[in-house]
């Protein structure tokens, strides 16, 4: 197993950081009952590892006893649609977004269905059932508007863990609903503890220069230390300070078009990086990292006089690109913007001379 | 052109007597007689001598004939009236003589021209005018003209006086004797240039500007005569006076015509050319431009003139000018050559070609004239030329009608102006009264809509000589003139059409049905599909006859079909419209076929076919028993299948396949006919059948039938708006039919433009490929585009169009400096950005009313910021393509997801952005690195993550970038297949349903069964335990049938072990093979148990 399946913490008590809000949860849940949750925070961050230390708190180890379950639902266009489930006996896990625009019926008809079942065993420790919902941000409106009413009707029988990444997508009538408890990325010099712990454990010595450099390519993601460590552990054994911290392959090749866009801006350009991004987004890479990433990489290059232009380019673009259908039309409007505005920066420039 | 006009004299000199042509002098004389003796004789003498010495004067002399008309102003309104008058009189005896008597050679030779179908009166006359020029052709000898004159005699012997004066008066009315006074003066004092600044104030004192530049020209004219330069003076004088505006380049190019220093004169001509070509490229457009009402002539009053433009016109542009010109009947060149009969000139005209114009001796004509031209040769009063002096110019008109139209028979201009003198002489002398008759013709067509009676006795009133006989004869033959020919032609027309309207209900292409097939269009020639399928008929029975049909070979798909000899049906394809069904049912008609036809509107499917058809074939028609044919063998049938590719949906299932079984087994041929011989539904059939393709004919082709049915209709269209017509409808005759059936019952006279707007908007659409329309998006096109017409271009496909837009505006070069197309390139892409926006929102809406602004967004506003040249291939879009492969690599990862769900944190983004390469890694290198041996840390690390060994294969290509390395490909192949005989062992426990979707076993699979690791490998390949599992159950059953009938028999080894193995299954497993086992083979089981314990 990877290291950072491996050593996932299970228990709030083995918990690394945010030990006093991981306290708070352990309070919270100590009388059997609590309010809906909202997790949120970015990627690698801890997210799920606090969800299932709160239902190990509430159900004990039973928890850990997964199944995977398929349900079906039928759309009302009667399209049959099949959703993966995660279950203990005790809390089921879904991913609503996984059926993309169907994702109002499941949250109408599995949840529900769910909610609504008593829980007839006798002997359970709690009277509820827990649904977790992961990546609520990726809900369509009418999932979530259907979500709300359910999350009050059915309270007596369940509690909702709602898990997402931003709660800037999530309406304000389910935010309102729930207890919303941040989990920030931790900082680096977390990071670099739980490598040098992890690597102790594995009977391993990371120089601490190398586990700094894997904090800083980490982004602040303690998965991704974690997953690069293990890498650079394979790709070459006896550690060195100055070895190869491997990014991730997305990362780069973002990079090598923001490169490729500044080194020369014409429509010939265009048509490479146009073919860049088709790549990018093939690979699934989400158009928002994409945006993201590439914007940072441009504005490295970028003098301060246009880097305001720049940004807020980007911005109105980012913004179009999530209420537009296609990805690609606003990236490479983006782009070519980029390239005018950069363009006739550096003519200015040479005028100058 | 000296010699033409020489040879022109000595033909005619030769040909009629001396007598003849010493007359007309006499009768000029005796015409200027009557009026002012004194000036005129200098007049014809001029003539004569420059005529000879200067060709280039003729114009001027023609225009000096305008100007003299055009000076008698104040009289004016009443005046040509009465002259016009009287000329009617010989106009209606022109014509009574000419449908009488000697003309009839002429009429033969003219036949072909008049082509009947439209009457108008302007053809009539100039087809008589040619008539009686090249009757004077002929018999330009006394005898002719003798005859000519005694016709004339006879009718107007008691008219004779007043045709003389009314001549004169025509020719010459007070006012332009003044002028030739004033010529003659001129002449004789020798050229003097004050004189004529003297004349322009005596015409500025009249107003008119016009007329004043005329007999200025006149004069400068006449003086000059020896001069060569001051010829040219002349023609300075004369360009401002045509009311051209004049530039002061034009002196400077004659300069150099008249030849000083020839290097000079090269580099003074390229310094003007170029500037003239600055001059040209800002020249602008037409200054009132939509602000005159062009005229509305008869469609043919511009017959056989042939117009040429220069310069900007005042109202029209070129096109316009162009229709105008087409919609009468005229032509317009684009070069100056002898054949241009009217040299249209606008503001900034080209010099080049007026000076060409010149030498040629070709009319000018401003813009208003031309108009005047029109209504005046449609019978119309001229209304654009100054309008105080209509009446006047009106006689201008015709005086210039009279001596243009024969250049187009000489095609000369000396001609023109030695015609113009015999003219004159003609109409002194009475034996010349047809061309008199002809002015007159004019005259009278221009005046036929006043009131007639009124302006007789006017004139007898002004001109005080009041024959009254006469009057009322003129008045009886005005009334005679005006109603025979339109009586006679549309009688004509109407008689004609009668005859053939008695079926009057009927539609007109039931009515032009063909009714044998020499009447079909396009299918008279000996290759044609009619001749065809005629051949293919005849020999159909013979070639079934076995012997016959053994020798004939099976002509290869791809062959031109030949005579069709192997098949035993034919299939007619076409578009709608060309004459399919009418060729089958006349040929087989004409051949004695009996004809039984299934169209589309019966049912057609397997069995109705099977019953109706094969009954009907063997039954004889009523017609056939009526007609006494009822020994049936003889009786000849032809199965015609109409509209084949229309059997379709539930009615006529099976209904193409039967078809092919009957043709299979016909005993009689069969003829098949559809639209489309590509279409899906006709592949099978198409091996079956004799195939002839029929094109629609070209418009051509079309044309003659249907003026022809035009004609009988009496709708009078000219034939090009016929031939618009019929491109219109992309030579579908049947649709052409009906068009025509709509254009006469709407009854008016279709101008060609109002015909082209119509067939533009009847026009089938053309439907243009994504590919085409992207190029137009991008492309400027020369008239540009409406913005309807733009965002029309996306409606094409809106779907798919900002795909297209999208993809390909990279690959155009604006036309834009080199700096600026990124600046438009962003401006664009800006656009498409905000198009798909409006798309979201349409889709996520459903308000498709926003449809309009996304066609601005994404294929107007890129097409304007872009548009330029299309420098690149086409591509179509290839975001579908990255959009499916994007949903395939989703997929993948969404399984891989649910896969890993137990064993991993985070959702598919974590998988995708950080997994998959370290899990790949994970996997992969412990076999590149160690081989064999590393085999089991692979598979620990796939049992860990349960991982199917496809899985394996989908986050390799996940983690595959663009050309970037694949490590598993590294891995040698014996690692990888021991890779895979060992995970395949290993027979790991899956916490969810393997196989190709999860659906196919959840309900069957246990997942928490602890010691069984089977449940999951049925899906799994090349797995020994699947094998035998799978032969387990079918020998199971063989073998426990045979345990029950013989226990003692032994069996092999092999059986023992499967079916101990079969046995430790079903007591493990439980569900699963008890719900496929029947009742029957579990009792064999226990036999079997039986067996294995004790064995």
């Amino acid at each position: 197993m990877l290291w950072a399946d491996k050593y996932r913490p299970k228990d709030f008590s083995n918990l690394d950081y945010y030990k006093e809000q991981a306290a708070n949860l352990k309070n919270l849940t100590k009388d059997g009952d609590f309010p809906h949750l909202l997790m949120y925070g970015p990627l690698g961050a801890g997210k799920k590892t606090r969800i299932m230390c709160i239902l190990r708190e509430l159900f004990g180890p039973g928890v850990e006893r997964l199944k995977m379950e398929v349900m079906n639902f039928i759309t009302p266009s009667n399209k049959k649609l099949e959703i993966m489930t995660i279950n203990s006996s005790h809390h089921i896990e879904v991913n609503p977004s996984d059926v993309g625009i169907y994702d109002r019926v499941v949250v109408m008809d599995i949840i529900k269905n769910v909610a609504q079942s008593q829980q007839l065993n006798a002997n359970a420790t709690r009277d509820f059932k827990v649904i977790v919902l992961t990546d609520v941000d990726a809900l369509t409106k009418d999932a979530q508007h259907a979500l709300r009413r359910t999350m009050e009707k059915y309270i007596s029988n369940c509690r909702i863990i709602l898990c997402a990444t931003s709660v800037s997508r999530v309406i304000p009538a389910i935010r309102s609903r729930c207890l919303c408890i941040r989990i920030p990325a931790p900082t680096e010099e977390t990071i670099i503890e739980i490598l040098q712990n992890t690597c102790k454990k594995e009977d391993l010595k990371l120089p601490s220069e190398l586990a700094k450099r894997i904090a800083e390519v980490s982004n602040r993601n303690l998965r991704r230390a974690l997953l690069i460590c293990e890498a650079c552990k394979v790709e070459q054994y006896p550690f060195t300070d100055n070895q190869k911290v491997p990014e991730p392959d997305w990362q780069v090749f973002i990079k090598k078009t923001a490169d490729k866009i500044l080194q020369n801006q014409s429509v010939e350009t265009l048509s490479k990086v146009r073919e860049d991004l088709y790549e990018l987004l093939t690979n699934d890479i989400p158009s928002d990292i994409i945006f993201k990433t590439m914007l940072g990489e441009l504005l490295k290059k970028c003098d301060a006089s246009i880097s305001a232009r720049v940004v807020e380019e980007a911005a109105r673009h980012e913004h179009r690109m999530a209420q537009g259908n296609k990805a690609i039309f606003h990236l490479e409007s983006f782009v070519v913007k980029f390239m005018y505005i950069y363009q006739s920066m550096m003519q200015e420039m040479f005028a100058e001379f | 052109m000296s010699k033409d006009i020489r040879s022109f004299f000595t033909v005619i000199s030769n040909k009629s007597s001396a007598a003849t042509v010493q007359v007309p002098k006499k009768k000029v004389k005796r015409l200027i007689d009557s009026d002012e003796e004194d000036v005129i004789p200098p007049t014809p003498d001029n003539k004569r001598t420059k005529s000879i010495n200067v060709t280039k004067s003729k114009p001027t002399v023609i225009l000096s004939s305008d100007s003299e008309d055009g000076t008698s102003k104040t009289k004016i309104k009443t005046k040509p009236v009465n002259k016009e008058q009287k000329p009617k009189l010989r106009l209606v005896n022109l014509e009574d003589l000419y449908n009488n008597k000697p003309i009839k050679q002429s009429k033969v030779e003219s036949n072909p021209k008049g082509e009947i179908v439209k009457q108008d009166e302007p053809k009539i006359k100039k087809s008589k005018k040619k008539k009686i020029e090249t009757e004077r052709g002929i018999h330009g000898d006394e005898t002719f003209e003798k005859t000519l004159m005694e016709l004339d005699d006879d009718m107007f012997i008691e008219n004779l006086d007043v045709l003389d004066k009314t001549i004169d008066e025509a020719l010459n009315s007070k006012k332009k004797d003044e002028s030739e006074v004033k010529q003659g003066s001129s002449k004789e004092n020798s050229p003097n240039k004050p004189q004529n600044g003297s004349k322009r104030q005596i015409m500025s004192s009249e107003d008119e500007s016009e007329v004043k530049q005329g007999s200025s020209k006149e004069n400068s004219s006449n003086k000059p005569l020896d001069n060569d330069t001051s010829l040219k003076g002349s023609k300075r004088q004369r360009k401002p006076s045509e009311g051209t505006s004049s530039t002061p380049k034009k002196p400077k190019f004659e300069h150099t015509d008249s030849g000083f220093d020839p290097d000079e004169e090269a580099f003074e001509k390229r310094r003007y050319s170029a500037m003239l070509y600055q001059k040209y490229k800002t020249r602008g457009g037409p200054r009132l431009h939509g602000q005159k009402e062009s005229p509305k002539g008869n469609p043919n009053c511009l017959k056989n003139l042939t117009f040429l433009r220069t310069g900007v016109l005042d109202s029209l542009e070129s096109e316009e000018f162009e229709n105008l010109i087409a919609e009468h009947g005229g032509r317009v060149v684009k070069a100056v050559s002898r054949k241009v009969n009217y040299l249209v000139v606008g503001e900034d005209p080209g010099p080049a070609k007026q000076q060409k114009a010149k030498a040629f001796g070709i009319k000018e004509l401003s813009e208003d004239e031309l108009f005047d031209l029109i209504l005046v040769k449609s019978g119309k009063k001229p209304k654009y030329v100054v309008k105080t002096e209509d009446s006047q110019d009106s006689g201008v008109f015709e005086e210039k009608e009279l001596k243009f139209e024969k250049p187009h028979i000489t095609e000369t201009n000396t001609r023109k102006k030695d015609e113009k003198k015999k003219h004159t002489e003609k109409e002194s002398s009475n034996k010349e009264k047809p061309n008199l008759k002809r002015i007159k013709m004019e005259e009278s067509k221009v005046e036929q809509k006043l009131p007639k009676e009124k302006e007789v006795t006017e004139m007898c009133n002004k001109e005080e000589k009041p024959h009254k006989t006469n009057s009322e004869k003129t008045v009886k033959l005005l009334e005679t003139s005006k109603t025979t020919p339109e009586t006679q032609s549309e009688s004509a027309g109407e008689s004609k059409g009668e005859e053939e309207e008695k079926p009057l209900s009927l539609t007109w292409t039931e009515k032009y049905k063909p009714t044998n097939t020499k009447n079909i269009i396009g299918q008279q020639s000996d290759s044609s599909n009619l001749a065809k399928l005629r051949t293919w008929l005849n020999n159909w029975y013979r070639n079934q006859i076995p012997e016959v049909r053994a020798k004939i070979p099976r002509p290869s798909p791809w062959a031109p079909c030949g005579n069709g000899a192997y098949f035993k049906a034919a299939l007619l394809s076409g578009p709608p419209g060309v004459g399919k069904t009418t060729t089958a049912t006349l040929l087989s008609k004409e051949l004695g076929f009996d004809v039984v036809e299934f169209n589309a509107s019966d049912t057609r499917s397997k069995r109705l076919l099977q019953e109706e058809v094969s009954q009907l074939l063997k039954t004889t028609t009523i017609a056939g028993f009526a007609a006494g044919n009822d020994n049936t063998d003889n009786r000849k049938r032809v199965l015609l299948m109409d509209e084949v590719d229309g059997m379709a949906g539930n009615e006529d299932r099976g209904g193409i396949q039967e078809l092919i079984n009957l043709i299979k087994n016909t005993s009689v041929p069969i003829i098949c006919m559809c639209n489309n011989r590509r279409h899906q539904k006709m592949k099978s059939l198409i091996n079956y059948c004799f195939e002839l393709m029929f094109t629609p004919p070209k418009v051509e082709q079309i044309r003659g039938a249907m003026m022809s049915i035009c004609f009988k209709e009496g709708l009078a269209l000219p034939p090009n708006v016929v031939g618009e017509i019929i491109a219109s409808t992309g030579c579908d005759i049947r649709q052409t039919l009906n068009h025509l059936t709509m254009y006469a019952s709407s009854n008016n006279n279709s101008s060609l433009e109002q015909v082209q707007n119509k067939c533009q908007q009847s026009k089938k659409d053309t439907v243009l490929g994504p590919f085409e329309v992207i190029r137009s998006v991008f492309t400027e096109t020369e008239p540009k585009m409406s913005l309807a017409d733009k965002s029309k271009l996306f409606f094409y496909d809106y779907s798919l169009g900002p795909l297209f837009v999208q993809e390909n505006y990279l690959g155009v070069t604006p036309n834009c400096p080199k700096k600026a197309i990124l600046k438009r390139a962003a401006q664009a892409a800006d656009a498409i950005s905000v198009g798909d926006l409006v798309d979201a929102k349409i889709r996520s809406t459903n308000n498709w009313a926003l449809l309009e602004s996304q066609a601005m967004y994404a294929s107007v506003l890129p097409g304007y910021y872009m548009s330029g040249k299309v420098t690149r291939k086409i591509n179509f879009p290839s975001w579908l393509g990255k959009n499916s492969s994007r949903n395939k690599r989703k997929r993948l990862l969404s399984e891989l997801h649910s896969h890993t769900r137990m064993s991993t944190s985070g959702g598919s983004l974590a998988l995708k952005l950080d997994y998959i390469v370290p899990l790949r890694d994970a996997i992969i290198t412990p076999l590149l690195k160690q081989g064999l041996e590393g085999v089991s840390d692979s598979i620990k690390v796939m049992e860990n993550y349960n991982l199917l060994r496809e899985d394996l294969n989908s986050l390799i290509e996940l983690c595959q970038w663009k050309n970037g390395s694949n490590p598993f490909s590294k891995i040698p192949a014996q690692i990888k297949a021991a890779f895979t005989r060992a995970y395949n062992k290993s027979c790991q426990k899956l916490p969810y349903a393997a196989g190709a979707g999860f659906s196919k076993k959840k309900a069957s699979l246990a997942d928490d069964n602890e010691d069984d690791g089977n449940v999951s490998e049925s899906d799994i390949e090349e797995n020994d335990d699947v094998n035998s599992d799978s032969l387990i159950k079918v020998k199971s059953k063989t073998k426990n049938e045979a345990a029950g009938t013989s226990k003692k028999a032994g069996t092999s080894k092999k059986t023992k072990d499967t079916v101990k193995d079969e046995a430790a299954l079903t007591s493990k497993k439980g569900g699963t093979v008890k719900a496929k086992a029947s009742a029957g083979t579990s009792k064999t089981k226990k036999p079997a148990k039986e067996k294995t314990k004790k064995s």
